[in-house]
């Protein structure tokens, strides 16, 4: 595994407060790595520590095989870091917000002046690119937030909660141009305490709480091994409609159903770990043992934050 | 040496001020309209009608033994110099000449003079101290050569026999010391000083450059009729650039308050560069500011001396624009707020607005630490004073001196901050 980013024992105290506490991560060279957890969890103290703003108290971070102690010149050539909050300047342009940053990064108008265009167009800002960004709404500044981070083609882009206070449609809009980047096998660091945004986005992620990781793995391994499980339910054929209490208590002694209920008059209801993916197997099984075809099936999904739930017994928002 | 993309990132972040100050208009107050405004109000204050040009004043001058034997030569007796020089000031002709003047057909006495102030029948008093030539030779670099008798290659004629004069001598060294009485008026009491003091140290300055005895021929010549407003002229001008320091302060508490410089601190670009490019923004701010200034002295009616060297007295306003850049810079570096750095501005802006002497006459240790002082006696001596390069390059240095000093402080408190 081609390691991109390496953090062991990372804390950072303020004033006694400890905002990160001993942290360690390996991530992977050309993934979408996210940081879920609530406000305040330790994520942007993260973030702003890998991308150079803030000194760990403690411990070692590698950034594309560079210390953060001893290189940070050298790291700060490589990365690209879109903030929290919409950081530029009111009385420029998009335009010239962006090619500040190239311009920072020593590349010549040659170099970045076709891009500067295409990244403007991808974002649907062309056409007001040459407009003071203090004439543009949040999201358009969101937006332009974005395309800072990333005008020199960073091998590593930071992006600190790069959604929030957007509407659904530049939502979109942003986070389809951040898969984008994951196809350039960029190496994108997300921090988010939006679990739609997690899901939707990562490969792989922590989850932050307190300073520290509870957890760490694809979306879909965390969902299957914490939260309530899948909630599945079904329409009973009506000539089974007989059997539905002993088909009830055959189910919930299947080993990957938690429990199962009657629902109404004619559905069963159960719940499973991973039940969404796992649905064939249970059609099928259903199927040779009790010869019940499942109807209209109906399935709410374990979610990202029903795993935090179950991990910190809070919820992310909190 | 620098290289051009450095150059480029630097260029950058200076368009970048520049723009963004010139695309906010409640800037181009600060800019163009502050000197004007500035020069305005100071000159209907000042200016026409409110000052007058001549003044009654007695000169007793106790030092009319200022060598073994005078008689030598004129030139010798360093007090007699000066006198012949308030005689040439035609603004004070009319009575500086009076240290010739008898009441009642006997020369007037010290106590007859200050009585005279006191009922406001004269102007003023200056009291030339018994040992004043001594202490101006004496403080000269060439007199340890001359009081053992060393002869160096360029004393020659007139002044040899001088220099033979002073042999085995014994002068103290120091700052020459005059005392002034003056009537109640501040306006009538800074011109007296002002001009006592530019003739003071114009002498200093030609017994410290001799080759000749003549010391008039390197004073330029005072024959207009000097008003407070012509002598305060040149400290507006240096008061006006002090504005900077608040202006460069508060342009980066700003952006630090936005995250700006946090962002721009995630790039290759170095602080140092970040912190430099401000101040030359600034620079160019306070060149556009003296500018104006300077086209407003001949419309306020300052008298400058004719043949003044423009350039040069651009050169001391900027050198002293440079001293308030790095003022600026520390400020930029210890305050977080764009609200705290206009405040604290005025910590530094008052003391060198007031203790340079840019209004009213400074003396003593103070001022000497304030870098105003230096940069107002330079820019007076070459707009009123019409001198040159010669008798102002030790000001400029020290001014520089001081730009450098906060220039560096204000760098290494600015790269040795844990975040920006």
């Amino acid at each position: 595994m081609d390691i991109g980013i390496e953090i062991k024992n990372l804390t950072k105290k303020f004033n006694g407060l400890t905002a990160v506490d001993h942290i360690n991560l390996e991530i992977r060279r050309g993934h979408l790595f996210s940081l879920l957890g609530p406000n305040g969890a330790g994520k942007s103290t993260t973030i702003n520590i890998l991308a150079t703003v803030l000194k760990p108290t403690k411990g070692c971070v590698s950034i594309l095989g560079y210390d953060l102690k001893t290189q940070s010149n050298k790291i700060r050539e490589l990365i690209g870091v879109c903030p929290q909050e919409t950081v530029m300047y009111d009385n420029l342009s998009a335009r010239e917000n962006i090619e500040l940053i190239a311009k920072m990064h020593k590349l010549h108008p040659k170099d970045y002046k076709e891009r500067v265009d295409d990244l403007l167009g991808k974002m649907n800002l062309l056409d007001r690119a040459n407009d003071l960004v203090r004439k543009y709404s949040g999201g358009m500044k969101r937006r332009v937030n974005v395309l800072m981070a990333v005008v020199h083609s960073p091998e590593v882009i930071f992006f600190d909660e790069p959604s929030a206070g957007l509407d659904p449609q530049s939502r979109r809009i942003v986070w389809d141009f951040i898969k984008d980047f994951e196809k350039e096998k960029k190496t994108i660091i997300l921090t988010t305490h939006n679990m739609e945004e997690a899901d939707d986005l990562s490969e792989e992620l922590a989850i932050i709480d307190h300073g520290k990781i509870i957890a760490q793995g694809t979306p879909q391994e965390l969902k299957s091994k914490n939260g309530k499980g899948d909630i599945i339910e079904f329409r009973v054929n009506s000539e089974k409609i007989k059997d539905r209490e002993s088909i009830v208590q055959e189910l919930a002694l299947h080993p990957d159903v938690i429990w199962a209920k009657p629902l109404g008059k004619e559905r069963i209801c159960f719940n499973a770990f991973d039940g969404l993916r796992k649905i064939s197997g249970f059609y099928d099984w259903l199927k040779s043992s009790s010869n019940i075809t499942m109807r209209d099936l109906v399935i709410r999904q374990n979610t990202l934050e029903d795993v935090f739930i179950d991990l910190t017994g809070r919820e992310l928002r909190d | 040496m620098i290289e051009k993309a450095n150059f480029r990132q630097f260029w950058a972040l200076i368009s970048k001020f520049l723009k963004i100050t010139f695309r906010e208009k409640e800037n181009w107050f600060w800019i163009f309209g502050y000197p004007l405004l500035f020069m305005l109000l100071f000159s209907v204050a000042f200016n026409s009608g409110n000052s007058r040009s001549a003044y009654d004043v007695a000169i007793i001058n106790y030092d009319t033994n200022g060598l073994d034997n005078p008689n030598v030569d004129i030139g010798a007796n360093v007090s007699l110099s000066m006198l012949s020089l308030f005689d040439e000031n035609n603004s004070l002709s009319d009575s500086f000449q009076n240290h010739e003047t008898f009441e009642n057909g006997s020369q007037i006495t010290e106590e007859a003079a200050i009585q005279l102030v006191n009922e406001e029948k004269l102007d003023g008093v200056i009291i030339i101290p018994e040992n004043f030539s001594e202490v101006i030779i004496g403080s000269t670099w060439w007199y340890p050569f001359a009081r053992q008798g060393i002869i160096l290659p360029n004393m020659s004629g007139e002044f040899l026999n001088f220099i033979l004069e002073l042999n085995q001598t014994n002068y103290p060294v120091g700052n020459p010391q005059v005392e002034i009485h003056t009537i109640a008026d501040t306006v009538t009491g800074v011109v007296i000083s002002n001009v006592l003091k530019g003739i003071i140290n114009n002498l200093i300055l030609s017994y410290n450059n001799i080759t000749t005895l003549d010391v008039r021929l390197d004073i330029g010549p005072i024959d207009r009729d000097l008003t407070w407003f012509d002598m305060a002229a040149p400290g507006i001008v240096a008061v006006a650039v002090l504005v900077g320091i608040s202006s460069i302060g508060t342009m980066f508490a700003f952006e630090r308050s936005k995250g700006l410089l946090r962002r721009l601190n995630t790039t290759p670009v170095s602080r140092s560069t970040i912190l430099l490019s401000g101040g030359a923004a600034q620079f160019i701010f306070s060149a556009i500011q003296v500018i104006i200034l300077f086209a407003c002295l001949p419309i306020f009616q300052v008298q400058i001396a004719p043949g003044a060297n423009w350039m040069l007295a651009f050169g001391i306003v900027m050198a002293l624009s440079l001293t308030c850049i790095g003022l600026g810079l520390i400020l930029a570096g210890v305050t977080k707020s764009a609200n705290s750095a206009g405040g604290i501005a005025w910590i530094f802006i008052l003391p060198l607005q007031f203790l340079g002497g840019a209004f009213f006459p400074m003396d003593g240790f103070i001022t000497k630490l304030v870098p105003t002082s230096y940069a107002t006696n330079a820019i007076r001596s070459v707009l009123i004073y019409g001198m040159g390069w010669t008798a102002v390059w030790q000001d400029i240095l020290v001014v520089l001196g001081f730009g450098m000093l906060f220039t560096i402080i204000g760098l290494i408190i600015f790269n040795k901050k844990s975040q920006i």
